[in-house]
């Protein structure tokens, strides 16, 4: 029987690594800290050192504990779990007893039911899984819990975030804390950035709600499963074309967001390689930036603060129908009130503005406007004919039409 | 993903099938009754010994009411998808909360 070391430690990684390999020890998935790879050293080859087999551990159940738990103090390592499963990994699921299976999966804390013949074969793989993922899962947890309880205090991050950018923290955010993240470093910086905030979001909302050209995706790379609803409806309400967008349309430097953007920059970590995994599967047609934020510019609104109408500005074709057709009738006539009524409100924003030089030409696109002329009255025609046709006798001013259906309504 | 988020809050939109099962003491129905589970599950549910409703209760309370599990053994038996399978052991569960 080959001799284990009592402490492992002393190997590098890489060593523990093929060791653990070596004898037949399913390793953790993923690069795990060097902790994890002594421990399933430990657990696995100091314990076969002293001679017991694995397979009757769960007869002589207070003996395995013992010996594992004294090498542990006697490498000296820290105690970093609060959770102890000391659990050989080289456990055979199948070659349990019933009462041996239900034993570990209470380790587990799985609420278990009789191991009968129908449920064996679910328990066993749910321990096996549970024996996969169970070193990390003990080493990792603490880890998690304890940057949890760091981050949900605001007040004790406020030193961490000083005044200089390149700052970035180093302990990977958890979800739901990535926008008091964001808002703690700009509160942090005065009052300028909160009034960008608070305008970035009204702006942000103004996006969405205005419907209009393109709004600004402002991207980030950060853990965000859950990201703010504003950042939501940035998202959500054109989530193809933004991402599809033409950015070369004008690209106008927004100049209330750089600040918010360097800020973000500043939160950002280089080491979030999980969430950036899940976040290109999302978004697989962002480009890489060194900060993470991708910010497509939004389309500037054409007829607003003074800008020329193009007739290319306009959204849909119905709207470029009646602005084109409407443009036209603005160079003749400066009253265009009664027409503006008549119009949807979208459209005011059009005629409101002094209309682009002479565009006399007919529309590249839409029906030429006789021809709408045309319809309409075709329309109105018909609309009045069968209006005449519903009329009760007594009325029947025009003799024509209701004539031959006076008598098939008598 | 939380892609989409905003409106979207999501409901389980629950069959007919699921109101009805839930709806009174599931009795001697046969094992088709549940919902999620048609013709094609219903035989080969059958054909392992599991031809009435109740049958497939008691698998459900023997795993103590793990949906997870139920899910689970559900798919290795018959062959169910993730879907009808989710729908069973949701139907389950109702009628669990109303009766048992």
């Amino acid at each position: 029987m080959p001799e284990y070391l009592e402490d492992p430690s002393v190997l590098t990684k890489d060593k523990l690594k093929s060791e653990l390999l070596a004898n037949n020890v399913a390793l953790p998935t993923g690069d795990q800290r060097k902790d994890v790879y002594v421990q399933l050293y430990l657990k696995n080859l100091t314990v076969q050192n002293k001679k017991i087999p694995s397979t009757d551990a769960f007869s002589s159940d207070e003996e395995l504990p013992v010996p594992v738990v004294s090498n542990k103090s006697r490498s000296g390592r820290k105690a970093t779990r609060k959770t102890d499963k000391p659990r050989p990994e080289d456990l055979d699921v199948t070659k349990l007893t019933s009462e041996g299976l239900k034993d570990e999966l209470l380790k587990y804390g799985v609420n278990v039911g009789p191991i009968v013949a129908t449920t064996r074969k679910l328990y066993e793989r749910r321990l096996q899984k549970l024996l996969d993922h169970g070193p990390p899962e003990t080493v990792t947890l603490p880890m998690v819990i304890t940057q949890v309880d760091s981050n949900h205090n605001g007040n004790s991050n406020s030193d961490r975030y000083s005044d200089k950018e390149e700052e970035v923290t180093t302990v990977p955010e958890p979800e739901p804390v990535t926008v008091p993240v964001v808002e703690r470093p700009v509160r942090s910086r005065g009052k300028t950035p909160v009034t960008t905030r608070t305008r970035s979001s009204q702006h942000n909302r103004l996006c969405c709600e205005e419907d209009g050209g393109l709004p600004l995706t402002l991207t980030t790379k950060a853990p965000s499963h859950e990201p703010t609803s504003l950042l939501n409806t940035a998202l959500m309400e054109e989530p193809a074309p933004s991402v599809h967008a033409p950015v070369g349309q004008s690209i106008r430097p927004l100049k209330q967001w750089p600040l918010v953007e360097k800020i973000a920059a500043g939160e950002q970590t280089p080491s979030r390689v999980d969430e950036k995994d899940v976040l290109k599967e999302m978004f697989p047609y962002e480009t890489n930036t060194p900060t993470g934020i991708n910010a497509t510019c939004r389309r500037p609104i054409r007829g607003a603060a003074g800008r020329p109408l193009k007739s290319g500005d306009l959204w849909t074709d119905e709207t470029l129908l009646r602005s084109t057709s409407n443009s036209s009738y603005s160079e003749s006539r400066t009253a265009t009130v009664h027409r503006v009524t008549t119009l949807p409100p979208s459209t005011r924003l059009v005629t409101s503005v002094t209309p682009p030089a002479g565009k006399a030409v007919a529309p590249p696109r839409g029906l030429p406007f006789w021809l709408k002329l045309l319809l309409l009255s075709v329309v109105a025609g018909f609309i009045f004919f069968v209006y005449q046709t519903m009329e009760t006798n007594a009325m029947a001013p025009f003799g024509g039409s209701s004539d031959s259906t006076q008598t098939s309504d008598s | 993903m939380p892609a989409q988020c905003v409106a979207s809050h999501k409901m389980s939109t629950t069959s007919q099938k699921h109101r009805d099962f839930v709806a009174e003491p599931m009795g001697d129905k046969p094992v088709t009754a549940l919902s999620g589970i048609g013709e094609v599950l219903g035989k080969k549910l059958e054909e392992q010994g599991f031809d009435k409703a109740f049958a497939v209760l008691g698998q459900y309370l023997l795993l103590r009411k793990d949906g997870e599990l139920f899910t689970e053994w559900l798919k290795d038996t018959s062959g169910a998808n993730s879907r009808n399978a989710a729908s069973c052991s949701q139907c389950l569960r109702e009628w669990c909360d109303s009766f048992l």
